[in-house]
Formats: C-alpha cells, structure tokens, sequence
C-alpha cells in the first residue's frame, strides 16, 4: 500500500475514526493490526520475517535484562544480532556475495554453477531489522529498560507510517510514546495534514515528474549522451532524491502526527550545507545517528597500535557500510567509499586547521558561505552518478561525459529548464524551513490570504502536473 | 481525541465555506476559462512532458517508427534495433528483400505489432518468419499501433508496389476502437506517442478519407491553433480535451474528477475481478464493415486474396464467452464472405491458452501455429476448400 495510493487514502480513514473511537490499550492493538495488514498488502508471505525478528529480538532483550553477567548478556546479543543480520544477508546480500564468489573463482580457473535461487527482498528490510537491532544494543549497554508488553514492542517495530522508509527511530525516543496516552491538539492536527499535502506534492509533482524524465534520459544509448544531459539528469536526480525521500518521510510523521506520535526528522535542509559532515549530519540523519552509534563510535574507540589513523579509517569503513545498507553492488560500495573518503579527508584537514589559510580563503571568498555550499552539494552530487548508474561502465562512461561532448540541443534545453522550474517549489520551502527551525507549523503565521493562494496553487499542480507513475525510491532498500 | 477532531472541524468551518464558495466559481468559471486562454496553452498541460519528448524523439528517427505523411506512421526503412530490423521497404526481415524476378508465392502480413512480432522474439519466430519457405516469400509489414483504416490505406500501397497473391491481414478488436480518431493523445490507447493518424468517415455508405497535414501538424503541435480546429472538427475524441479544459483545469473540479476516477477505477477493478463473463463490444462496428467491405472489392479489382487472421485479445483467451469484440469480427468476416483463420480456436485447439508473460503478444509456439494454419492457404493451387472459414 504506496502512501500515494487510493487504497492507503481509504485505510488511513478507517484506521483513524477506529484510533479516535478506542481507548489507549486498543489503540496500540489496532495499529499493531494495522500495521500489519499494511505491510500484507505488499506480500503477505513476508510478514513472517517481520514477526520473527520482532519475537526474537523481544526475547533477547528481555533474558538480556534479566541477566547481570556479561558473558549471559553477550550470548543474546550475539543470538538477536546474528538473527538480524543473517535475515538481512539473506534477503539482501545472496546474490552479491555469491556472484562476486562466482566471478572469483572462475578469474581463478575453476568453473561453478551459478545460483538459480530467486530471492525477492522484503521491503523496508534495512529499516525494521536496524530498527531492532538498535533496541537490543541499547538494552545490552543498558540504556535503556525493555518493554515487557510485547504489543507494545511489536507497535514500536512495525508502526506502519514508519515501517517502509523509516526514519529508523530509537527505543528511548519512540517506545514512551506508544506507552503512555497520547495528546491530540488543534495544532498537531493542522501541522500534521499540511505535511501529508506537502509530503503529496513533493512526491506526485516534484520527484515523479522528475522521475519520469530521469529514467527516459538515462534509458538512452551511452553514445547519445552528452555533457548537458549528464549534469541535467546528475541534478534532477538529486532532487528527485531528495523530494521522494524527504516526501515519505513528511506523509510519514504528517500521519504520526494526527495520532499523536512524533517521528525523527530526517532531514534538516541538507541543500545549505556547507561541508561534507555538515552534509552527512542533514541527510538522511536517522541512519547516519544510527551508524555513528552502533558502527563508528566503537570503532573509533578500540586501542590499537596506530591510533592516529583509527578514527579516519572508521569513518571509511562506516561509509563503506552505509554505502552497502542502500545495496547490494558496487556501485553502492564505491558510492560509500567515495562520501567516507571525503569525510575522512575533511577530518584530517580540520584537524590540522590553519586559522591563517582560513582566514585568506574568508577574505578571498566574500560569498564564501555560498561557495561552500555550491561545493558542497556538486561533490554529492557527482557521487550520484555511483548511486545511480546500473553498472561500472556506465557510471565510468557518465564520469567522462562530465566535461566533454558539449554539444547542446533541444533536450539539453528542456531538461535544465524543468529541472530548474522543479526545483524552485523545493528551494523556497527549504528557506522557509530553514529560517523556522524546520516548523512547518510556522507556516499557519503567514497571512490568510497567501497560505490559502500557496495552498490552492499547490492543489492547481497537484491535480493537472501529477504523474504518480514511480514508487518511492527507498523502498528498494 | 473525537473532541479535538470535531474542534478542529468547527475552527475550520470557515475554510470549508470558502471551499465551497471557491468550487461555485470554479463550476461558474471554468467554462469562461477556455475563452480567455489560448487552446494551445491547454494542450500544453494535456500533454505529459514524456509524451511530448517521445514524439520529439519520434520525429528525429529515434524509434522503430517514423512520421509519414499518408499513414500516420510506418516502420523505419532501414532501422537496425536489438531485435527488430527493417529492410529498405519497412519489412521485418534480417536481410535485404528483393521483390523482383520472384519465383514463389507472395504474402504480404499487415497488420498491427502483434503481426510484426515485437522486441521480445527474433524475425524467424514471428508468424511471417515460420510461413516463410521455398515456396512462400513473405513481406512482414506489421507496423506498431496500427489501426483497421492505416491497415487499408496501407493494403493498398503495399499491393501497387509489391504485386502480391495473397494478403494476410491480423485483425483483433483493438484495430478498430481508433476508427473514429485523429490524434491519439486523445484517444485512451496507452500509446505513448502523440501521434497522428487519418481516418475514414461514413457518408451515404461511401467512405470519405479525412487526412490531416500529418507532418505540419506533429511539428507544430503545441504550439500552433490550427491542428486543434481540424481535430475538433473531424476526431470524434476531441470532446476529452474539452473535457480536461472545462472540468479537470481547475483545482477543486480536477480534484473531484481525479477522486471520481480513481473511484470507478476500484469499482472497475472489483467488478472484472468478478466477473468471467463480460462483454466487450467492437468499437465502430459500422466503419469497420465498410473498411473490410471495401478491402474485399480492391481484392478482386486487383486479383489478390485477402485471408484475415482474427487475433483474440488476452482477456478473450481467458473468458469462456461468445459476448466479444473478437466474436464479432468473426461475423463481420463471415458477413463479408472473407477467407478468415479463427486464431482463437486453432490456439485453443492446440493446446494454447493464453498469451506471453506481456499479455499481449503471441509466444513463437502460438506464431508457428498460426503460421501453419495459414500455409494450408498460401499454396497457389489451393482455393477456398478444407478447414478454411
């Protein structure tokens, strides 16, 4: 059931007057129920994985609660990790690992069958399994208490506006908001429902119309691609990216919302950053807080013989994990290595800051500000072209197409000019957002008559513009 | 929590007002709308950026098909694909055809893509590719989208030039529901080109071709006000544009007509799902008589047979019920006293039951069963006798 769709529209409605009608205990129940037919409706069969890692993890952190022994408290962390990744390394990883395994052996002489095995991944995978593995962690290093109420457990899992896409919240955070009785109010309620329609236009007219020409352009022959339209479609799939992701994220905590639950934000205007980790601390923050937590802090930690290089390589290391969360490819692994390369690079340059060469670049750069930025955002974006290439040649093909084969037509034209009249509805939000510390609610101070005339505009182009033809781009994760 | 709610209708009571007040002005407007701005800058949000792209690409010769000014559209002489190819005359065929000094019994294949074969299968594994032998030499000019009124307008081209003894023309309901339109964005055909076509009207029982300035028209469309008022005035379909200008260009009626869609879509759904047994009927049942009457005549003046192949669509592999299209062009061929082969009952009757994984197109097992029905009448001695409707 896609956010966009008529049957979610219709769910959401029948949940919703059921919630309002029951009391604190059913309500938890029925959005667990719901929760449930939810993700049923794309493949029953996988509600089963989402039970199983829900009761083992459930089991883990309660025997590891009960247990004051370390080694008793490792053994069922050990048990709920290895679940989770062996669930995730099954479903995700097979089929890289054994055709990379495949591929090595015959570059060694030996010939072996290839696997005829079809596994199709469940979705929202990365999210729920990272999900519970954060609960466990948590209750190992004692952070926090486990819940002994296994609805309730169950909810914080699989709560449906966040099961698919995340963001991936924290027990701390999100399970004392299932347990105690939630607050509606007039604001919540108004806030809510403009981030479902801002969420709804952001994916149906921004990311799917720029969806569509993205995937046409990128379906044409490597020899008829030049310079323009690598640009062009490098930055509409940026936003695109952005507009889709951010979008379910905004109709994912706009429904919490109207039931009086609060989601992470996970995003924070990732256009106006200014460095790479100032990138990396805006986009996508759920799973970059998650990585650091769980990934790169112990790994930064561990005493070793050259402790200077320790924290660098485990930013590497982190991103290059990070970069395999999104896929199963190279292409996704170079993508990680290419961010943590560059990350570990601006910390080793920070380290060792020269206040004088900062301060000449200051003088020098009197946009300085808006030249980091531009910087900033063109090495992400470049990057993109690992994310979204289907293959090394490809993405190779694209890297040298950057600055040659200039040749500029029609298409070129059309599609720098959508990309840029796509992007401007984004723009103006992200200024507005970001001059209100991300409170959309904000937006209810501006006079009537504008907030009416933005509302109907935008109603104008979700009606006429919509194309609603792509699924949300995360979800393959 | 219901307490909220309702205080929060109640606060925006008066939101709802001035969404009422702003639907009447809407309703009251709308129509004034299309007086005010240019037809053209309608057709401009009409038209999805990709289907104007298409046809921007369609136009420069990226696709196996090109613009042409009799037609609509024909396969591109010379055009090398994956999978498909066209020699110098548009023909499917992996070599150059020579059509002079022939030795062997000449079929031509019209019809739409499923005749041609599509991108999935290779020229030998279409139906011409298995009709094909020492004594048959076939011209595959299957063509994508074609319609029954493009397949005559074609027949008779495609007959002066290559001089055939027999034409093998692939019929299903789908080459008739296009009849009765010019500019297929119009049209609700899945099409995801902008294309234009001529067509045929009935007058007196005469067929009058109306044929558009195709080439002008795909060139200047949107920019230019002309190709709107010939559509308007001769594509039976136009009324849809009209429709979106008056009640989808407005935000609260568009937002009303895209719930109501969406609306009927489930009933739809919920409804086919049910039911085994719907009927479908042949679109422009009256034109497409004509159009086979007339190609029967052109036949005789021009001493060719025609053998039509009646193609059952998917849905019509599926439900066991003589209450469709393909049923009906079944009586229209018999009506007309043409040579037809019932691809339905030659497929059922081998054992076929339904289509490729696609749903539309036919595997190569069900093309060279077909291929061998029609063999039986591609001989030269052979007439109108055994098995042949």
């Amino acid at each position: 059931m896609n956010f966009t769709s008529f049957e979610f529209f219709i769910f959401l409605i029948i949940v919703y007057v059921l919630y309002l009608t029951v009391n604190h205990k059913l309500q938890n129940l029925l959005l667990l129920l719901a929760s449930y037919l939810f993700y049923a409706w794309w493949d029953w069969r996988f509600l089963g994985v989402v039970l199983f890692s829900t009761i083992i993890d459930y089991f883990c952190a309660l025997k590891i609660d009960q247990h004051d022994f370390r080694k008793h408290r490792r053994k069922y962390l050990f048990l709920s990790l290895s679940v989770n990744l062996l669930l995730l390394g099954f479903f995700k990883y097979f089929h890289f690992f054994i055709d990379n395994f495949i591929l090595l052996f015959q570059k060694m002489g030996v010939q072996l069958q290839p696997s005829t095995l079809q596994i199709i991944l469940p979705i929202g995978i990365s999210f729920f399994t990272f999900q519970t593995m954060s609960y466990t962690i948590d209750v190992y290093r004692k952070k926090i208490k486990p819940t002994k109420n296994f609805i309730d457990y169950a909810l914080f899992i699989a709560f449906f506006p966040k099961l698919i896409a995340g963001p991936i919240e924290r027990a701390n955070r999100f399970l004392p908001q299932i347990e105690r009785q939630r607050e509606l109010s007039v604001d919540k309620l108004k806030s809510g429902l403009l981030l479902i329609y801002w969420g709804l236009f952001k994916k149906l007219v921004i990311a799917d119309n720029l969806g569509t020409m993205i995937s046409y352009f990128s379906a044409r022959n490597s020899e008829e691609l030049t310079s323009a339209l690598v640009w062009g479609t490098l930055y509409g799939y940026a936003i695109q990216l952005y507009a889709d992701f951010s979008a379910y994220t905004d109709i994912a905590r706009g429904t919490a919302r109207l039931m009086g639950f609060e989601l992470s934000h996970n995003f924070r205007n990732p256009v106006f950053s200014r460095n790479i980790q100032d990138f990396w601390q805006r986009w996508h923050i759920s799973l970059t807080s998650w990585f650091t937590d769980y990934v790169f802090l112990p790994l930064a930690t561990i005493k070793l013989k050259y402790r200077a290089i320790i924290p660098y390589a485990a930013i590497f290391f982190t991103f290059l994990l990070v970069g395999l969360w999104h896929g199963a490819g190279w292409n996704f692994l170079l993508w990680g290595g290419y961010n943590g390369a560059a990350l570990a690079g601006y910390h080793f340059f920070k380290r060792k800051k020269n206040h004088q060469i900062k301060k000449k670049i200051a003088r020098a750069l009197p946009l300085g500000d808006l030249v980091a930025m531009a910087v900033t955002l063109n090495f992400v974006i470049i990057g993109l072209i690992f994310f979204r290439s289907a293959s090394l040649a490809r993405a190779i093909h694209c890297f040298s197409l950057i600055l040659s084969n200039f040749s500029f037509g029609a298409s070129e034209w059309d599609l720098l000019f959508k990309v840029a009249i796509y992007s401007a509805p984004l723009l103006i939000a992200e200024i507005f957002l970001a001059k209100n510390d991300n409170d959309i609610s904000q937006f209810f101070r501006l006079p009537k008559l504008i907030r009416f005339g933005i509302l109907y505009f935008m109603l104008f182009l979700l009606v006429v513009y919509h194309d609603g033809a792509h699924q949300f781009i995360y979800f393959q994760f | 929590m219901w307490q909220i709610v309702l205080q929060f209708t109640r606060q925006s009571q008066r939101i709802f007002l001035a969404l009422i007040f702003v639907l009447a002005a809407e309703v009251a407007f709308s129509g004034v709308l299309t007086w005010i701005f240019p037809e053209t800058w309608y057709l401009r949000s009409f038209l999805s950026w990709e289907l104007m792209q298409r046809t921007r690409d369609f136009l420069a010769g990226r696709f196996e098909i090109v613009a042409d000014e009799k037609l609509g559209w024909r396969n591109q002489p010379g055009y090398i694909g994956e999978k498909i190819q066209f020699d110098e005359f548009g023909a499917r065929a992996e070599i150059r055809t020579t059509p002079q000094n022939r030795r062997k019994n000449r079929v031509i294949l019209l019809g739409d893509s499923r005749i041609n074969g599509g991108d999935k299968i290779s020229a030998e594994n279409t139906i011409s590719g298995f009709l094909k032998d020492k004594n048959i030499e076939t011209l595959n000019f299957g063509t994508p989208y074609f319609s029954l009124d493009q397949i005559y307008l074609s027949l008779m081209e495609k007959t002066k030039q290559f001089s055939p003894d027999i034409v093998v023309v692939g019929l299903s309901g789908e080459n008739t529901k296009l009849l009765d339109c010019l500019y297929l964005p119009f049209c609700d055909t899945g099409v995801k080109f902008a294309l234009v076509k001529p067509r045929f009207v009935l007058k007196k029982e005469h067929l009058i071709l109306i044929q558009p300035n195709i080439l002008e028209f795909l060139e200047d469309i949107p920019a230019s006000i002309e190709p709107l008022a010939f559509f308007h005035r001769y594509d039976d379909h136009y009324q849809k544009f009209e429709k979106f200008k008056k009640q989808q260009f407005t935000p609260l009626l568009g937002l009303i007509h895209l719930l109501k869609m969406r609306f009927e879509k489930q009933g739809d759904a919920t409804y086919q799902g049910n039911s085994l047994h719907q009927k479908t009927s042949l679109a422009n049942k009256e034109l497409a008589n004509a159009l086979l009457q007339s190609m029967q005549i052109y036949a005789h003046e021009w001493n060719f047979r025609i053998i039509l192949l009646l193609l059952p669509e998917k849905y019509e592999f599926e439900i066991a019920t003589d209450n469709s299209a393909y049923s009906e062009l079944r009586e229209l061929a018999q009506l007309n006293q043409f040579n037809f082969i019932d691809g339905l009952k030659i497929l059922q009757k081998e054992g076929i039951s339904s289509l490729s994984s696609d749903g539309f197109y036919f595997t190569p097992e069900a093309n060279r069963i077909i291929a061998d029905s029609l063999k039986k009448f591609c001989k030269p001695e052979l007439t109108a006798k055994s098995g042949l409707h």
